[in-house]
């Protein structure tokens, strides 16, 4: 395949392209659907083209093929170039690098089952749930498990080839009484890892305890009677979703300047406040790591062949560094912070978090309560959304439970958490040291593209804050 | 004859000789053109040449589905995998033969020429919709234009060879009078020709222009005049949470309301695969079953669920031609005109809101149809039936089954919305309904 790439990359530059680079990808897996412990769709996928992105009289244009031989990509190699032509653009001007050549290989520790094995073994998580609550009635499942291989050649000498196992999981489970109503759960788990997730994550126990869990929601759960101000104690498991969507997003720097104005939007943050305006409490810093191996957002390289490194976006309160492309890092006269990447090859890299999260402290949850008078303590979700500028957004609690006078108390339903960015920021007044990760799929982008990320956090603190 | 083409009818071979059956195959030759721009310039143009097979079939009572578009692969030894995976399998729910009838079809429209040259034109009506926005007051623009031309064939081990060819044009376009001060519109058509790009560059120009001295939102229930944009993302929620595959998995609101009353005797909901103008333009289903015009909701009652065959089965009815690969879904969504002029909608509130548009609709509870959305673009105060002051910071806060009960009237100019936050090409109007909660955060 190498040989095939460097054709390309010559034949742009004969053309008289400034830069070319060829992404080779190729995704091949199965996947498997349950619906109440019986099978509803197998099958599998084998996906491969590559992504040609050339820049041409300082305009940038891209194209894609998935019939590989050299004559095809030759011809599509002139369609990026043609089409960059054709469309006026600002100038493109990409940070420097130096050429990389390497392999990076993550193996899975526990194979793939066969698809046997898997129908079998999640029909007995099935039973598991029904077992812990039968008044679960709707019970999915879906699972993945995907091959991926990239390989990455441009016209500054770079040739880097990374491959790794992808496993995703999901269930969605609703429990129905016909006194007290409905409830659902959405769990969805994975990463760049083998069949040893299911062990790891202890997903039969996981599970278990979701459906007894979701049996106490209908037993237990009452409306909140006072609403008003609330100190709010937060698990991970949405503190990971709001480093995400309060920061990662608004610290995208494609984001805020304004290319994603008419889809995603744009973003509360502007570059004047790095390293001056003080966003959040004290102890609140957030980051981006894509080399947290295994993790969803795991790469060594991303898809411009920059090295990939950790990113701080938010220390202690202030905001120090947003995400980076090599495209806005050249308009920015700085260096690309390896923030790129593409769901396919038939896709422009765009700026993308990887494993966002925020950074744990000392605090347990049992010290958190003890100092609450009157407080929530969300511990899952059902709902969420935020604005286009990352500013206001709403959390629903699955599990939650109010604390009085340091105590956990009655458990509440349909809390909701609508607060802005700001206020929440900087309310913190308490970090846990219990960070958890989720794996999440990140939308970004026209064609909207999904990325496997992680979410992090720690259980938090927040201060005063208005509950619904 | 193409390589892929060559390559599925080996495979469909392949597979019988193993004893596969209900066989089908589609097909797909796209040729995507994609112009992005924002700050007022082109940020990328894309162009990308796709070909693509889905695959389904049964092996002794059990489905698999696939899906390649890796043009070299060997049809021999996927089928050979493919077969092995099959053999794993013991059961499946219900089990459906794909039917050999010959059915009629409505002809093949094919794309004009226009629209054939789609990687010529779209970067000019690009720089065309970006200087045209900037005549007024509006300082700065971004959005998207697409092309797509889809030449479909599905094949069938029951005799079925068919084909389409099927187009969209999109355009999806905001316009920005100040940082925070924005209006949007979204237009979609099957021809370049009937691109109204006009249209969608005034009326983004024109809520932008007024969106401007905000006033934080009053969290509180109010009547409502929905624009085509966040109506259609609204119905298009609604017709999707009408496929039986989302009512079998738990995800719909309407499990148990067929034929029942679930929203305002205003409110007609259908589909039109045979509008010739539509993107969604197609003759056949992934099984082959000629499409339909059908009403979905008709005068507030839930009429029908949209089915393939499988679910039509195990729901004791019949298929109603919505099949793709793996489950149904609707071509395109229609929400019936009512009578209302568009001057005169606004009359009718004496306090309210005009909200234009929305994103981030999340359900809290699919089977309840709790939900929530992000309203963006233009949330205006309406008073005595005038708009009195652009505001900023509500979400839509409502029940799925309260919000279509609280239609109450129609304008009777549809609008074709397709973008980000609408999937499906949406023929949306605006509309008025009463008494719906805004909230917001402090």
């Amino acid at each position: 395949m190498e040989e095939e790439l460097r054709s390309v990359i010559d034949y742009g530059l004969s053309q008289g392209a400034k830069y070319v680079e060829a992404r080779y990808q190729l995704l091949t897996g199965n996947f498997l659907s349950m619906k109440n412990g019986i099978v509803d769709n197998v099958g599998n996928y084998n996906i491969r083209g590559v992504g040609i992105r050339v820049i041409f009289e300082n305009s940038i244009g891209f194209s894609s093929t998935n019939i590989i031989n050299k004559e095809n990509l030759i011809s599509t190699c002139n369609k990026a170039i043609k089409i960059a032509k054709a469309a006026k653009k600002r100038t493109v001007k990409f940070d420097s690098w130096r050429d990389y050549r390497d392999t990076c290989i993550v193996k899975p520790k526990i194979e793939y089952r066969s698809i046997e094995d898997i129908v079998n073994e999640f029909k007995e998580y099935d039973k598991r749930i029904v077992e812990n609550e039968n008044r679960t009635v709707f019970r999915v499942f879906f699972i993945s498990k995907t091959e991926e291989e990239k390989l990455f050649i441009n016209s500054e000498g770079s040739v880097i080839e990374q491959k790794w196992p992808i496993i995703s999981l999901f269930a969605s489970l609703v429990a129905v009484d016909h006194q007290k109503g409905f409830v659902q759960r959405f769990l969805q788990d994975g990463g760049k890892k083998g069949w040893e997730i299911i062990h790891e994550i202890e997903y039969e126990e996981k599970l278990k305890s979701e459906a007894k869990m979701l049996g106490k929601i209908l037993n237990e759960a009452e409306t909140l009677k006072e609403k008003g101000e609330y100190d709010v104690i937060i698990d991970g498991e949405i503190t990971g979703l709001i480093s995400h969507e309060s920061c990662g997003h608004p610290f995208e720097a494609d984001r805020i300047l304004g290319r994603e104005a008419a889809q995603g939007g744009e973003s509360y943050l502007n570059l004047n406040m790095l390293n001056k305006e003080k966003i959040g409490s004290e102890i609140l810093s957030i980051a981006d790591d894509p080399t947290i191996e295994k993790a969803s957002g795991f790469y060594v390289y991303d898809d411009e062949g920059v090295p990939a490194r950790k990113r701080y976006l938010i220390k202690n309160g202030v905001p120090t560094e947003v995400l980076l492309n090599r495209e806005y890092a050249g308009y920015l006269s700085t260096k690309s912070n390896s923030a790129a990447r593409a769901t396919y090859y038939y896709n422009e890299p765009l700026i993308r978090m990887a494993n966002t999260y925020i950074e744990p402290r000392d605090f347990t949850v049992e010290e958190m309560i003890e100092d609450v008078k009157k407080g929530i303590y969300l511990k899952s979700y059902m709902e969420w959304n935020i604005d286009d500028r990352r500013w206001n957004q709403k959390y629903t609690g699955l599990e939650c439970y109010l604390i009085e006078n340091g105590k956990i108390k009655q458990m509440v339903k349909n809390v909701a958490l609508e607060i802005t960015t700001g206020h929440l920021f900087k309310n913190i007044d308490a970090i846990g040291k219990d960070l958890k990760f989720t794996p999440g799929n990140c939308g970004k982008g026209e064609p909207m593209q999904g990325i496997p990320v992680w979410f992090g956090g720690p259980t938090i603190r927040v201060r005063k804050v208005w509950i619904k | 004859m193409s390589e892929i083409d060559k390559k599925a009818e080996e495979l469909l071979l392949a597979l019988q000789k193993k004893g596969a059956e209900d066989i089908i195959i589609k097909i797909s030759k796209t040729e995507d053109v994609l112009i992005r721009y924002a700050n007022n310039e082109v940020t990328i143009p894309i162009y990308n040449e796709e070909s693509h097979i889905e695959l389904r079939f049964g092996y002794r009572n059990v489905v698999l589905l696939s899906s390649i578009n890796n043009v070299l692969f060997d049809a021999e030894k996927t089928s050979e995998e493919l077969i092995k995976i099959a053999s794993q399998l013991k059961e499946q729910e219900v089990y459906v033969k794909i039917p050999s009838t010959k059915y009629n079809y409505v002809p093949i429209l094919d794309v004009d020429e226009e629209t054939k040259r789609i990687s010529e034109l779209l970067p000019g009506i690009a720089e065309n919709v970006i200087n045209e926005s900037l005549k007024g007051r509006i300082k700065k623009v971004a959005g998207t234009l697409e092309g797509k031309i889809e030449k479909i064939r599905v094949i069938t081990s029951t005799g079925y060879d068919l084909q389409d060819i099927r187009s969209l044009i999109m355009l999806n376009h905001r316009c920005f009078s100040n940082s925070t001060s924005t209006g949007q519109w979204a237009y979609c058509s099957r021809s370049v020709k009937d691109l109204d790009y006009n249209l969608v560059v005034e009326k983004a120009a024109q809520i932008a222009e007024i969106n401007v001295n905000q006033k934080k939102i009053e969290p509180g229930n109010y009547d409502v005049i929905f624009s085509p944009m966040i109506f259609a993302s609204l119905m298009e929620h609604a017709a999707s949470a009408t496929s039986a595959y989302s009512v079998e998995l738990g995800l719909s609101f309407f499990i148990g309301k067929l034929n029942t009353k679930v929203a305002s005797n205003k409110l007609t909901l259908y589909e039109d695969p045979h509008d010739p103008k539509s993107p969604a333009y197609s003759r056949f289903d992934d099984e082959c079953i000629p499409t339909r015009k059908k009403e979905i909701i008709k005068d507030g009652i839930l009429v029908t669920y949209l089915h393939n065959l499988r679910t039509a089965k195990k729901f004791g009815t019949e298929t109603t031609g919505n099949a793709g690969i793996v489950f149904p879904t609707p071509f395109n969504v229609h929400v019936k005109e009512g009578d209302y002029k568009e001057g005169e909608i606004f009359k009718e509130v004496k306090k309210g809101l005009f909200l234009l548009n929305n994103w981030y609709l999340r359900f809290q509870n699919y089977v309840t149809g709790d939900f929530s959305t992000i309203l963006r673009d233009g949330i205006f105060l309406i008073e005595n039936g005038e708009i009195k002051q652009a505001l900023y910071g509500g979400r839509l806060s409502e029940n799925y089954l309260n919000l279509l009960n609280s239609i109450e009237g129609l304008t009777n100019i549809k609008y074709p919305i397709k973008w980000w936050e609408v999937n499906i090409p949406t023929y949306s109007t605006y509309a008025l309904a009463r008494n719906l909660r805004i909230t917001t955060a402090e």
